[in-house]
């Protein structure tokens, strides 16, 4: 009899045909790969770095775009965070943001549990790379809906720093908390990918050394912390050689133009929908849209904001073309190239070499030594005259605004440094004001998505 | 010497004696003489009498042919009187049927009858021998034999042979054997009693079918269950089981499906004893089935919904209804939702028999339910509504011209009644011919139909056929039967698409299927603006090339085997493999409406889909019965099952045909944009053991018991076992002395019986955490993601049943019914219960909870005229059932679906000690007479007409008091005639069609026709007493308790009559045993207390049918 129920047992073990069982997964090293790398197609996907949190949020806020009253995106660019879609479209970032998250506690939870299945090195860097990820994803909720982070300790509270890999509530915590544990997953990353420091196209689309040393630099620099803001962006700018920068060559090649800048790209997300109808590109910035559903900028503004034509970021016709059909021009950098074997095709820049420039020019307290970080940006972009160090932060802005169209950095730009008025989206010099001091959050602060807050009774 | 040749004297005593020694002298004296006067008399005998004297027959019989009698008049006092009637039959035939059933037998010598007693047995104690077979003369082995009067007890040997002595021939032989009816016979004079016993198992309402070979005798068992024989459905109806069956039971309820109506394609939603599971909260996979429909079983082996209304309503033997868990806990993770175990017809030995039934249904759409406006109507409307006035002078011009442009077409005549183009009348068949035939060791049945099932509305249709052979094979123990059935379908939907088009399309356009738009003039868009409007022409569209068919074949194989080990075990084995299927093709005409914002090569769409089944089920049964001491009867059985289910699915979309093109995969430009091929893949195991017993005490006193032992791959790899079991007890009261020869009570039986089953809907694992690869992709390749997160910790759905029943029948049964009352708590309600989205999940499955739902139903039938010799019946019947939930423990679990509810603006609410039936809005105080506003009640008693949607009351229930139907049957020898009324009482409806086509009329659906009330009814001005708001607000009207009506409904399920034509000339020159013809009607009538649309994407149908049932 119980013979007989354990090989009935066995004929129930049955395995199911297009899924994978947990158990599967962490059976093989091929498998955990897969489950890795899912983790990185999640962070490329238009939920998150593949469109909400690059080509269109962030900058839709940060009004890069002229969106008039008819523009679909009009309640987004008024900062509407109840309306219908707009809540919507934050929910939606906060739910994959924190989905793959809990992908990857999984991950690692279940590594602990499958030991011997990945060699030591693969196991240590594996680790290392979800959890810049997990640091990754909760600094960039914390800037999205986390409170303006005026002080290096905040202790306004902000989200959820998620560690767990069973299904549990985690509290919210305070905005300081959470940033030391982002710290945290960060040196502990550090400390599991410093072994290697070499550097391949391939690895500008994982986490490895550079881009965690990289990511320190923006987390500390949003804490405030810029001493070690600057250490971590200088060991970019020492080692800048490994991300050369974009070349005039590059700016003349008509038909395959390294729009993206990926050499100097220290870490970037790969979108395999980029350039699909239902891609970025085509619902956001295609000269086919209608003038109330397209993302561009006011000609007026645009051409306020890049006063040289000479910047690799405006002319060349590389970033921004004029069609026929528009007396505007329309953004250019996520449309296609000729030569579909590019490997910088389907990539949308997410840290790049010019940032930890900027930064080190932010928190290097010498004065000349800070301008020199910016005029070696501003040379590389092929711009003439160097900029002075009384222009230092006036020009730190500008470049901002011209460096990191459809990357989404702007916004939080702003948002560290108390804007209480920017450049309006719809005017060519007019201001858009985004509140008093004490009034900045409503607009700056991304209200904790509906879903979330409502169930909440723990 | 006193010769008596038909003498009416007395012969002297002891003269007798002397007469039979005599006999021969006399012959040899007379014989001469009589030869001669033989020629003079007939041959033949005419005979016609009543209650005759032998004696007189004698004399009879003498003067038409000659024979003489002898006889003795003391001999003649013990003979019985005579009913003969023959014409011109010879003598001895009159003499046979004359002695028949006389103390006396006679011999006949030349001319001269002489009559004999009966040979006198001296001796007293004799043996009888003979031997047992059943129905089909296989012989039965250990067959207990038994003297009534001896109390001796022997059994049949192995060639089916006994013999027992018996004291007298008073005595008499009782036979029984499990499995089989006892059968009891008078000795009286036979030396060899040969007998047949008929089998129990498969006699309609003296057994429970459970389809698991596992039956029990009705008499002695404790669940509640119902059989229905084949005729019995047919009664109802032609078209289905499933609507035959809901007119027979109570128990058995078809939810109506207000959208989809009578659409062909559209399968019931079905419960039996109410709910068990919340259905927004099931876990479903993609073949999955309702959570709280009945488990179906069709011939032993677990099928579909689909399969069995595609079954042919003459192959169907019985259908048995398991209701509670006694009667379902065979079935164990399956059974929460009872069981309905279909049985098909089993070939007949004997000759070849053809049997040939033809079922005919005439069907027309229901349009009394619409109650849509006309042209001018509607334009009344459309101008009190202000769908003709701006503030904008220059617009106004532009409105003014539409507005008598419509005017001018009304008065041109144009009042188009859209409702009936897409509509038609239809004939649907069904042609079954059923051939059978064999002997007692092997026999065949062979089927064939072909159904034809169209709906009223036009281009859709369900067409089925299906194929069975049929061979059983019986020698000595071993029992073969196989089946091997071929089903197949095509069915397609209307390229009239949704109903709701043409109910909404305003009367006052043309119709025509050349513009694929009807209005493309302006309408109000602000105060100041217009904007132009687009009304797809739905003949337009239903005009082009269309495709939405699907078509699918199963090929099944079900071998059983049956082996009689020993007298009182038995082993049975059965087999079954299925292999199904089925394809999908829908297309959109590149020209359709809907296609005409894209670009043209992305105009068309074609969608196919394929899928494939394969499953296997085996299993095996011993059974053992015994009766000890007499009184104590044991039935035990152990079963075990193990079977396979493997599913696949794949689907690809098209994109892009040319204008015009037919649907046609060929002509696709390519494959859809960005869309990639779907496949899915779905296997499922299980394996079970159940043992059952069944212990009866003198037919009085019962107990059951099962257990079952569930392993499925669905429970998840930890510990794929769960057990569930059932007891009940029951008391047969009309056995107990005080009642057994009481007049009245024929029959009382008291039963009970609680126990656990499970309603596993899914069969998908939900505690194991499953993995996928993401359809997105990246430099480095593929990647895989978490998919499901399962709850290791997940426990399976199981519900208590308690379950008790009176069964009763009076005066000789001519009054009957039984009275059952049920509870069913169904605990660890899985529930995906709404995590924070920064857990990571956004609901993770938990076990929370648990839904309540009691009832009872009431049966009673009255046979008011049962005269037999004249063969008239008259019965009566109503049957009545009402059901209700509760959800309980659920604490804040169900919080987000409660959201949800509120936020869809759905009646029902989650909470615990909440009905699934309850229904909550704000109570309404009806039309403020001067302003034309709705008028609500708050909480606190104050009146408002701001409408608040925070805590809304409950308001009503959509439970009825009760439902059930009224029948009465008569019958007339060979004609009959049945009527079924189903009510249904209170039941509290929402009436969303009053809402939305009275009221609920924005501006935009100010161009969509009405229902006649929004310009009859609403207010119009002040003081007027309106039900409905004014009739030129264009705001949203909200839910409240003015659109809750209680309804009362009584509805002709059906009305049938039948003749069947028997013994008559014509038949036997035709070839036919008998032929029946039968007329029914469905749903030819409702009425309703509240006038409400039914049937908003497909109108309901009405139907007319006949059935021709011949048999050669």
């Amino acid at each position: 009899m119980v013979a007989s129920l354990s090989s009935c047992t066995k004929f129930l073990d049955l395995q199911p045909e297009d899924k994978l069982l947990e158990t599967q997964v962490f059976n093989s090293a091929k498998n955990i790969k897969a489950n890795l790398n899912g983790i990185y197609v999640k962070l490329g996907g238009s939920t998150l770095y593949g469109e909400n949190l690059t080509l269109t949020i962030p900058d839709i806020l940060a009004q890069r775009y002229n969106i008039g009253t008819s523009n679909v995106f009009f309640g987004y660019a008024q900062h509407r965070y109840t309306d219908g879609g707009v809540a919507g479209k934050m929910s939606e970032i906060w739910a994959n943001g924190y989905s793959t998250i809990f992908n990857i506690n999984r991950f690692m939870f279940n590594l602990d549990n499958a030991p011997g299945i990945l060699d030591a090195k693969t196991d240590s860097t594996s680790r290392g790379e979800v959890l810049a990820i997990r640091a990754m994803m909760h600094f960039d909720l914390l800037r999205l809906f986390g409170p303006m982070y005026n002080s290096a300790d905040s202790t306004l509270q902000s989200i959820p720093y998620n560690t767990q890999s069973e299904v549990s509530i985690s509290p919210f915590l305070p905005a300081n908390d959470v940033m030391n544990h982002i710290l945290a997953d960060l040196n502990k990353a550090e400390g599991l990918l410093s072994a290697d420091k070499s550097m391949t196209f391939d690895k500008k689309f994982r986490f490895n050394y550079y881009s965690v040393k990289a990511m320190q630099a923006r987390v500390y620099l949003y804490r405030g912390n810029k001493p070690e803001a600057l250490a971590a962006a200088m060991v970019l700018v020492q080692n800048s050689t490994k991300f050369p920068w974009v070349t005039l060559g590059n700016m003349n090649d008509k038909a395959n133009a390294d729009k993206i800048f990926s050499s100097e790209m220290i870490l970037g997300a790969y979108n395999p929908d980029l350039y699909l109808n239902t891609g970025g590109q085509a619902r956001y910035f295609a000269s086919g849209l209608a003038d109330n559903s397209i993302l561009a900028p006011l000609d007026g503004r645009l051409i306020a904001m890049f006063p040289e034509t000479s910047d690799f970021r405006y002319g060349f016709d590389q970033l921004w073309g004029k069609p026929v059909n528009k007396n505007y021009k329309t953004f250019l950098k996520y449309a296609d190239i000729e030569d579909k074997a590019k490997l910088y095709r389907n990539t949308i820049p997410m840290l790049k070499l010019s940032e930890m420039y900027y930064i080190a020019a932010e928190c290097e307290p010498n004065q000349t030594t800070a301008i020199g970080y910016l005029n070696t940006v501003r040379l590389n972009r092929n711009l003439g005259t160097p900029v002075s160090a009384q222009q230092l932060t006036s020009e730190l802005t500008k470049e901002y605004q011209k460096e990191f169209f459809g990357e989404g950095q702007l916004f939080y730009y702003y948002k560290r440094n108390n804007f209480t008025a920017i450049p309006s989206g719809t005017s060519a010099t007019a201001n858009y004001t985004m509140g008093t001091a004490s009034t900045l959050r409503i607009k700056y602060v991304v209200p904790i998505p509906s879903p979330e807050s409502e169930p909440r009774k723990n | 010497m006193n010769f008596y040749f038909n003498s009416l004297c007395r012969p002297p005593a002891g003269v007798a004696k002397i007469l039979l020694v005599m006999k021969l002298i006399i012959i040899l004296l007379t014989a001469g003489v009589l030869q001669v006067s033989a020629s003079t008399y007939g041959q033949s005998v005419t005979l016609k009498t009543k209650k005759a004297t032998l004696v007189s027959i004698f004399k009879e019989i003498r003067k038409q042919t000659g024979y003489d009698f002898i006889y003795s008049d003391r001999m003649m006092e013990n003979a019985g009187l005579v009913d003969l009637d023959f014409n011109n039959v010879s003598v001895e035939e009159a003499l046979k049927k004359a002695f028949m059933n006389q103390p006396f037998i006679y011999e006949m010598e030349k001319k001269i009858i002489v009559v004999k007693a009966m040979p006198f047995v001296v001796q007293q104690e004799r043996i009888v021998t003979g031997k047992v077979t059943d129905e089909d003369g296989q012989i039965l082995v250990g067959v207990s034999v038994k003297s009534l009067k001896t109390n001796t007890v022997t059994k049949t040997d192995k060639n089916g042979k006994y013999a027992i002595k018996i004291s007298d021939k008073t005595d008499a032989l009782t036979f029984s054997y499990v499995g089989f009816e006892a059968k009891t016979m008078p000795v009286s004079n036979k030396q060899i009693i040969d007998i047949q016993l008929k089998s129990s198992v498969g006699k309609l309402n003296d057994v429970v079918v459970t389809g698991t070979g596992i039956d029990r005798k009705k008499d002695s068992f404790t669940g509640a269950s119902a059989t229905f024989s084949g005729a019995d459905l047919k009664k109802v109806g032609n078209n289905n089981i499933i609507s035959s069956l809901r007119a027979l039971d109570p128990a058995f309820l078809q939810i109506d499906n207000d959208l989809k109506g009578s659409n062909p394609n559209v399968l019931p939603t079905l419960e039996l004893r109410g709910k068990t599971t919340v259905s927004e909260l099931s876990l479903k996979d993609q073949f999955g089935t309702d959570p709280n429909q009945p488990l179906f079983i069709l011939d032993g082996f677990e099928t579909s919904l689909q399969a069995i209304i595609d079954l042919d309503m003459n192959r169907v033997a019985s259908v048995i209804i398991l209701k509670d868990a006694a009667s379902t806990a065979l079935y164990g993770s399956k059974a929460a939702n009872g069981v309905i175990v279909v049985e098909t017809v089993k070939p007949i030995p004997g000759k070849l028999r053809f049997s040939y039934s033809n079922d005919i249904r005439i069907e027309g759409p229901d349009l009394t339910v619409y109650n849509m406006m006309n042209a001018a109507e509607k334009l009344e409307f459309e101008r009190l509504s202000g769908r003709y006035r701006i503030d904008d002078a220059q617009q106004q011009v532009v409105l003014d011209s539409i507005y008598y442009q419509n005017k001018a077409a009304i008065a041109r005549g144009v009042d188009t009644y859209w409702l009936a183009e897409p509509l038609r009348n239809i004939l649907s068949q069904n042609n079954s011919l059923n051939v059978s035939g064999g002997d007692q060791i092997f026999r065949y049945g062979v089927s064939f139909n072909y159904k034809t099932n169209p709906g009223v509305m036009k281009g859709s249709a369900r067409n089925s056929w299906g194929g069975n052979v049929n061979l059983i094979y019986r020698r000595d123990k071993i029992n073969i039967n196989n089946s091997f059935s071929v089903n197949g379908n095509e069915s397609s939907e209307s390229p009239y698409g949704n109903f709701s088009a043409f109910v909404n399309a305003n009367p006052y356009y043309e119709k025509g299927t050349s513009n694929p738009f009807l209005d493309q003039t302006k309408t109000f868009s602000s105060y100041i603006t217009t904007t132009p409007l687009s009304i797809a022409n739905p003949l337009y569209n239903a005009s082009l090339p269309f495709k939405n068919s699907t078509n699918g074949m199963t090929i099944t194989n079900n071998l059983s085997l049956q082996y009689n080990i020993l007298p009182k075990f038995r082993l049975n084995g059965a087999l079954s493999v299925s292999k199904g299927a089925s394809g999908s093709d829908t297309y959109t005409s590149p020209d359709h409406t809907s296609q005409a914002a894209l670009i043209p090569t992305l105009r068309g769409k074609y969608s196919s889909a394929k899928s494939e089944s394969f499953s296997y089920s085996t299993n095996a049964l011993l059974t053992y019965g015994n009766v000890f001491k007499e009184k104590h009867s044991v039935t035990a059985n152990l079963r075990g099952q193990l079977s396979h289910n493997y599913s696949n699915s794949k689907s690809f979309v098209a994109q892009g045909f040319p204008t015009g093109s037919e649907p046609i995969l060929g002509f696709a430009y390519g494959y859809e944009t960005n869309g990639i091929p779907n496949s899915f893949t779905n296997s499922f195991r299980s394996v079970n053991i159940t043992g059952s017993t069944n212990y009866s005490y003198d037919s009085r006193y019962l107990l059951d018991a099962s257990y079952r032992l569930d392993g499925s791959t669905a429970f998840g790899k930890n510990d794929p076992w769960t057990p569930y079991w059932s007891t009940g007890i029951g008391w047969n009261m009309h056995n107990e002395s005080f009642l057994k020869n009481n007049k009245t009570i024929t029959r009382i039986k008291l039963f009970t019986n609680i126990g656990v089953t499970g309603n596993q809907a899914m069969n998908m694992p939900v505690s194991t955490s499953i993995y996928q690869y993401l359809k997105g992709y990246n430099q480095a390749g593929l990647g895989v993601n978490i998919l499901t997160l399962g709850n290791s910790d997940l426990l399976p759905t199981k519900t208590t049943q308690l379950s008790s029943g009176l069964d009763f029948g009076m005066f000789e049964n001519r009054l009957s019914g039984y009275v059952n009352a049920y509870s069913k708590v169904t605990n660890n309600q899985i529930v995906a219960v709404s995590y924070p989205t920064s857990s990571g999940v956004s609901s993770y499955q938990f076990n929370a909870g648990k839904l309540v739902t009691t009832g009872y139903e009431v049966k009673l039938n009255v046979l008011v005229i049962n005269n037999l010799s004249r063969r008239i019946t008259w019965r009566v019947g109503v049957t009545g059932a009402s059901t209700d939930g509760k959800y309980e423990d659920f604490g804040n679990a169900l919080d987000k679906l409660n959201a949800a509810k509120v936020s869809s603006k759905s009646l029902n609410r989650f909470k615990d000690g909440v009905s699934p039936n309850d229904l909550f809005t704000v109570r309404s105080l009806g039309i403020d007479p001067a302003t034309g506003r709705e008028m609500f009640l708050t909480e606190t008693g104050a009146h408002t007409l701001d409408y608040g949607a925070a805590d809304l009351p409950k308001v009503g229930s959509s439970k009825p008091l009760l439902e059930g139907v009224i029948s009465t049957q008569f019958g007339y020898k060979d004609f009959s005639v049945s009527l079924m009324m189903r009510y249904k009482a209170k039941a509290d409806v929402f009436n969303q069609a009053l809402l939305d086509k009275v009221e609920n009329i924005d501006y935009n659906d100010i161009v969509n026709n009405q229902d006649k009330r929004a310009l009859y009814d609403r207010w119009k001005k002040p003081g007027d007493i309106a039900q409905f708001k004014g009739i030129s607000l264009t705001d949203a009207t909200q839910m409240s308790t003015r659109f809750l009506q209680e309804e009362n409904t009584l509805s002709l399920e059906s009305i049938n009559m039948s003749y069947t034509f028997r013994n008559k000339k014509w038949l036997k020159k035709a070839g036919l045993e008998n032929l029946n013809l039968s007329g029914y009607t469905n749903d030819i009538f409702r009425f309703s207390t509240v006038k409400r649309e039914r049937g908003t994407e497909y109108p309901f149908a009405r139907s007319v049918s006949f059935s021709l049932n011949a048999s050669f």
